[in-house]
């Protein structure tokens, strides 16, 4: 039990402490894997003895029954491998699913940026955008909502789901920080995952109550923390995509076009596979707690004219 | 007959390997290569769209500025930006087309004065622009996946007023005597008028 | 049997693979339709942008073209002036010079690098006398080329102002239907207001003459604008002012040089211009042609207008002649011959000439004596003028003149006198009896011939008879005249320009209320946005059955719907002497800001609802 977890207080509906609740749920889940394993083989075995033949010598019933054993074990050799590449490419193809969904999004956040930017609000001039931290910055909020509408299938909308898929990149995010020497990855995880489930509550408001807007808030808070838009490389908060900060506003008034690109963080959520995947791409993903989902990034950029007004001379 | 089944059944035995393997290379691969492809396909379609996009909002800007071929300039803009450093051609093709339906559900009087007004502009027109690209990786490059826009005319209102061809003096109401008179004031070539002002001296904007 | 199915344990792993790959189908199924409604969406989002370009488009070029048609008026105006102003500078300029060579010429040899000076003007000055004389015919009276041409290209705006935004509405869902949409529409934004929008108008540009006069011309023509630099004009300085530069100022390029200074033409020209300028009001005094006076010519013009029309009464006679046989019509093509025949109104040869006139010249009539009598016609007198006034109705307008009853004298009007008979001028400049609505024209004339008889004693040949003629003619010289102003003003113009029967009305730089600009209406921000929605997908009569998994899976979407707008803009001035009108795409706010005057306007929850919606998925 973390400190940080206490006095966070986050439990879960029923009252209970969230730490444990998800522990528990994780050896459940594994438990039942490898109950239906255990199952299966346990079943084919029970149906081949039951079935089996009457008659023949009883080197021949020794041998037979040697040879059902073998099968069993043939069977389960084959299966697991064949899970595997089976959960891979289902995996793969969600992820190809995911790349089309962010295609879309790039595209309405090309769109909208390229008429956004050049609209006029009560703080933010012709071309100008604030950083989304300003008051009144309303340009990043349209475009950013632009972009979430099409990432919304592909989002997580079980809060256990979000909270695990979000600790993993935010983790990822400290690891970058070069926090490793004294940072327990589970705790930070858990926090991560608590204050995911306390916003979902606090965004839901009176209305926390239904699967339907239980998942809807749920996805909508993941693809909002999920999501990264860049214009000509450059995000909300103002920092660039080289890593050099930039801070103030961001003046496009010149340009004739806009690059947008979308970074979406996009859970991998087939059991095994997606772990597999993950540390195909980031090696380093090792380090992180089993407890948490992979993420990976999937980034598309598009090219949209500035709709700016454009002078003869 | 024992002897028999046995062999029969350590034959059958090594079949469940062998299966797994057959429905894994013939089945399951191909299903997910189709996964892939479809998936493939998709994303390219979507870049088509975007550069389609791109190259008709270049080509009008182009042709707004006076260049001298704007669809190929367009081409080369949308190249070097949306797909940059690949080696695969995008083309862009751009076709006037006459758009004679609208034509028809003007009343026709005032159609006639529009038509004697406009001359030949373009406006009349609609210009197909098309987007071709073929693909760089292998087998992919004999598909070309093509997307034309339609659209109305052109963003090109200046640079067609100052076309020398556009006659807009054709109505009837004016005369055939006036005429001599309209194109010195607005052709900007006679120097009996440049006294009484009003011959301008040209805008290079539109060369 | 069972037994045997049972002792083959080979298929344990095909029911995993059958699994897998219906899962891997239904994925594939899922990528299927994923880009397939990403592609939709796409496509459907670009034919909406095009749509709305393609209705700005429309806008924008008749805009563009009203914009030049502008600038072209602005141009002719400006040329009245100028050759007005220089058509009344040469004769003072000519009047100079001819004083000055004099008295050149009386302080001879002293003089001499005078007269050799003088001289040469007198080289200059000729050709550029000749070349406002052969331009002034143009921009005279308010029949001139340039005026009809200015008359034409407001015509001309008038109709790009109703056409062209109809264009729009109209090729904007064909664009999108030739791009794939079921269905589409554009809109401007002043439509979706829910009050106050002006059905009427829908279509029509946002330009209006209402409430414009020709002094709107003023700074374009003096100041010239952004509209005029991209023409090549300098920046400041109008089509009016290139023209006064060129003629006025003291630089080698002008016509008057400096060697023509001493003759004051500068000055004298400059003047002049101003003296135009003001008639049309451009020096902000209230305008000359407000309150122009109009010289009718015709009697029906008189009788609507009031007014008082003048005839001329002449007699004339022949000597003693022998031939006692002319008639009448003998004496048809009389003319009477004291009458103005240059400019003025009512003389008979330029009503004739403005009949069939071309406008490179009037072609003079030639009369052409149609009897014997007209040559022998020898003393022609005018013996008064009277004034008729046309208050009396449809047949006023006629003097009243004497006629012998018995020993009696009556009075009737000219018209009834059964003695006078009435000719006219044909088209062709031909006199003929009076039989058309040219009768009434001024030029028309009434005759009434006498003939005396007397015998005369001829040596050797005992007597002759011998006959003398006696013409009384009634000429009708004009048919009043009357300042009009204003609405009357416009109407008489524009009767004038479709009739054959018009004649000269006014000579100077302005024509009562013509030309005058397409000018923005007020509030034009709105007119000048464009928003369309296009939806792609099956019509509700065409949808097909609900599957039955829709109770439990969403089925997918057969509609797409888009929106985008557009807007007009002029950059480098809002305003219609610059030929630079160009479309955008913008953000659409026209459809959150007509839900929010819905909500305003009370006129119910769910507007107000689906305003906050709205606000918050309106996106782009």
């Amino acid at each position: 039990m973390s400190t940080q977890a206490m006095n966070l207080q986050f439990h879960t509906t029923g009252g209970e402490d969230y730490l444990e609740f998800l522990q528990r749920l994780e050896f459940f889940q594994f438990s039942c894997v490898l109950a239906v394993i255990a199952f299966s083989a346990l079943m084919l075995r029970f149906l081949q003895l039951k079935f089996r033949g009457n008659g023949g010598a009883t080197t021949l019933a020794v041998g037979w029954t040697k040879r059902r054993g073998i099968a069993s074990l043939e069977f389960l050799l084959v299966l697991i491998p064949l899970l595997i590449i089976i959960l891979a490419f289902i995996q793969i193809a969600l992820m190809m699913n995911a790349r089309l969904h962010v295609g879309y999004a790039a595209y309405a956040a090309a769109r909208s940026a390229s008429t956004v930017v050049y609209s006029e609000t009560d703080d933010e001039p012709i071309g100008v955008l604030l950083n989304s931290g300003e008051e009144n910055a309303e340009k990043w909020q349209r475009i950013e909502r632009a972009t979430a509408s099409a990432l919304l299938p592909i989002s997580p909308g079980s809060a256990t789901a979000a909270a695990k898929a979000y600790a993993s990149f935010s983790a990822a995010q400290v690891i970058e920080d070069q926090s490793f020497g004294g940072v327990d990855f589970g705790i930070d995880g858990m926090a991560a995952a608590g204050r995911l489930t306390a916003m979902v509550i606090h965004r839901a408001g009176d209305a926390w109550d239904g699967t339907r807007i239980q998942r809807s808030a749920v996805k909508s808070l993941y693809t909002d923390l999920a999501t990264t838009v860049w214009i000509n490389d450059r995000n909300s908060g103002g920092e660039m995509r080289d890593g050099s900060e930039q801070s103030g506003t961001y003046d496009l008034t010149s340009s004739d076009t806009l690059s947008v690109s979308v970074d979406y963080e996009f859970w991998l959520s087939v059991p095994y596979a997606g772990r597999a995947m993950k540390l195909a791409f980031d090696a380093a993903w090792i380090l992180q707690s089993r407890f948490l989902t992979p993420t990976l990034t999937i980034s598309d950029t598009v090219v949209v004219t500035a709709w700016r007004k454009r002078k003869a001379f | 007959m024992c002897v028999l089944l046995n062999k029969q059944r350590e034959s059958q035995r090594g079949n469940a390997a062998l299966e797994s393997l057959m429905l894994l290379v013939f089945l399951i691969i191909p299903l997910w290569g189709l996964i892939f492809t479809m998936g493939y396909l998709g994303i390219r379609v979507q870049k088509t769209h975007e550069a389609l996009s791109l190259s008709t909002y270049m080509f009008l800007l182009e042709r707004e500025a006076g260049t001298d071929n704007p669809a190929s300039s367009a081409q080369s803009t949308v190249s070097g930006s949306v797909f940059e450093g690949e080696t695969n051609p995008l083309q862009v093709n751009v076709n006037d087309q006459e758009a004679q339906a609208v034509a028809d559900q003007v009343p026709q009087d005032e159609l006639r004065t529009l038509q004697n007004l406009m001359g030949s502009v373009s406006g009349r027109s609609n210009i197909a622009v098309t987007v071709t690209r073929k693909d760089p990786i292998g087998d992919f490059e004999t598909s070309p996946i093509r997307r034309a826009m339609i659209i109305g005319g052109a963003t090109g209102t200046y640079c067609q007023m100052q076309d020398e061809s556009l006659n807009p003096f054709a109505a009837g109401d004016i005369g055939g005597g006036a005429m001599a008179l309209v194109r010195v004031v607005s052709g900007g070539s006679d120097y009996v008028l440049a006294p009484f002002g009003g011959l301008p001296g040209g805008d290079p904007k539109c060369d | 049997m069972i037994r045997r199915f049972h002792k083959d344990d080979s298929a344990q792993v095909s029911f995993l693979a059958l699994a897998a790959s219906l899962v891997l189908v239904g994925l594939m199924a899922m990528i299927i339709n994923t880009s397939d409604v990403v592609r939709h969406r796409i496509h459907n989002q670009e034919v909406a942008d095009v749509t709305a370009l393609a209705a700005a488009t429309w806008s924008a070029r008749g805009l563009n073209t009203i914009s030049m048609l502008n600038i072209l008026n602005a141009k002719l105006l400006s040329m009245t002036v100028i050759v007005n102003a220089a058509s009344r500078t040469m004769p003072v300029v000519r009047g100079v010079h001819g004083v000055q060579t004099g008295i050149a010429a009386a302080c001879t040899p002293f003089c001499t690098p005078w007269s050799i000076l003088l001289q040469a003007q007198g080289i200059i000055i000729e050709p550029i006398d000749a070349g406002v004389r052969a331009m002034e015919p143009i921009t005279r009276n308010c029949s001139g080329a340039a005026w009809s041409v200015m008359r034409g290209l407001q015509t001309a705006s008038e109709a790009v102002r109703q056409t062209f935004g109809r264009i729009g509405y109209l090729e904007a869902p064909a664009i999108a239907a030739r791009n794939g949409a079921s269905s589409a529409f554009a809109v401007e934004g002043s439509l979706l207001e829910i009050a106050g929008s002006n059905l009427t108008e829908a279509g029509a540009l946002p330009v209006s003459t209402q409430d414009r006069t020709p002094a709107d011309f003023c700074t374009a023509m003096k100041s010239g604008g952004p509209g005029f630099v991209m023409q090549g004009y300098t920046e400041g300085e109008g089509p009016a002012e290139h023209g006064r530069g060129i003629w006025s100022d003291l630089d080698p390029i002008s016509v008057f040089n400096p060697a023509l200074a001493t003759l004051g033409a500068p000055w004298i020209f400059d003047g002049f211009y101003s003296s135009e300028m003001t008639r049309l009001g451009c020096d902000g005094s209230t305008p000359e042609k407000e309150g122009q006076k109009v010289e009718f010519n015709s009697l029906p013009q008189c009788r609507e207008h009031d007014v008082t029309a003048t005839w001329n009464y002449y007699q004339d006679e022949t000597d003693w002649i022998l031939d006692g046989s002319l008639t009448l019509n003998d004496f048809v093509a009389w003319t009477p011959q004291d009458v103005d025949l240059q400019g003025g109104g009512g003389a008979i040869e330029n009503a004739a000439a403005a009949v069939g006139a071309d406008i490179d010249g009037a072609v003079p009539v030639v009369h052409t004596p149609t009897g014997r009598g007209v040559s022998e016609l020898t003393g022609q007198r005018k013996v008064r003028s009277r004034g008729a006034s046309c208050a009396g109705g449809g047949r006023s307008g006629y003097p009243i003149v004497e006629r012998a009853m018995g020993s009696d004298i009556i009075f009737v009007g000219l018209r009834s006198h059964p003695d006078y008979t009435h000719f006219e001028i044909g088209e062709s400049g031909l006199h003929r009896r009076a039989t058309s609505v040219r009768s009434e024209v001024t030029g028309t004339y009434f005759l009434r011939v006498e003939r005396d008889e007397r015998e005369v004693a001829v040596e050797g040949e005992g007597t002759r008879s011998e006959y003398k003629y006696s013409l009384d003619a009634w000429v009708l010289v004009d048919a009043g005249e009357k300042v009009l102003e204003g609405e009357e003003l416009t109407e008489y113009y524009e009767e004038q320009s479709g009739t054959a029967d018009s004649g000269p009305v006014d000579s100077g730089g302005s024509c009562g209320s013509f030309p005058v600009p397409h000018l923005l209406v007020d509030e034009a921000d709105d007119k000048l946005r464009y928003f369309a929605v296009v939806n792609h997908g099956l019509g509700e009569a065409n949808q097909p059955p609900r599957p039955f998994w829709s109770n439990y899976f969403s089925v997918s979407p057969t509609r797409f719907t888009s929106f985008s707008q557009a807007q007009v803009y002029n950059d480098l001035s809002t305003d219609m002497f610059t030929q630079d009108w160009r479309v955008r795409l913008e953000r659409a706010t026209l459809l959150e800001a007509a839900l929010q005057r819905a909500g305003d306007l009370g006129l119910g929850s769910i507007a107000s609802t689906a305003s906050s919606v709205i606000t918050t998925v309106n996106n782009h």
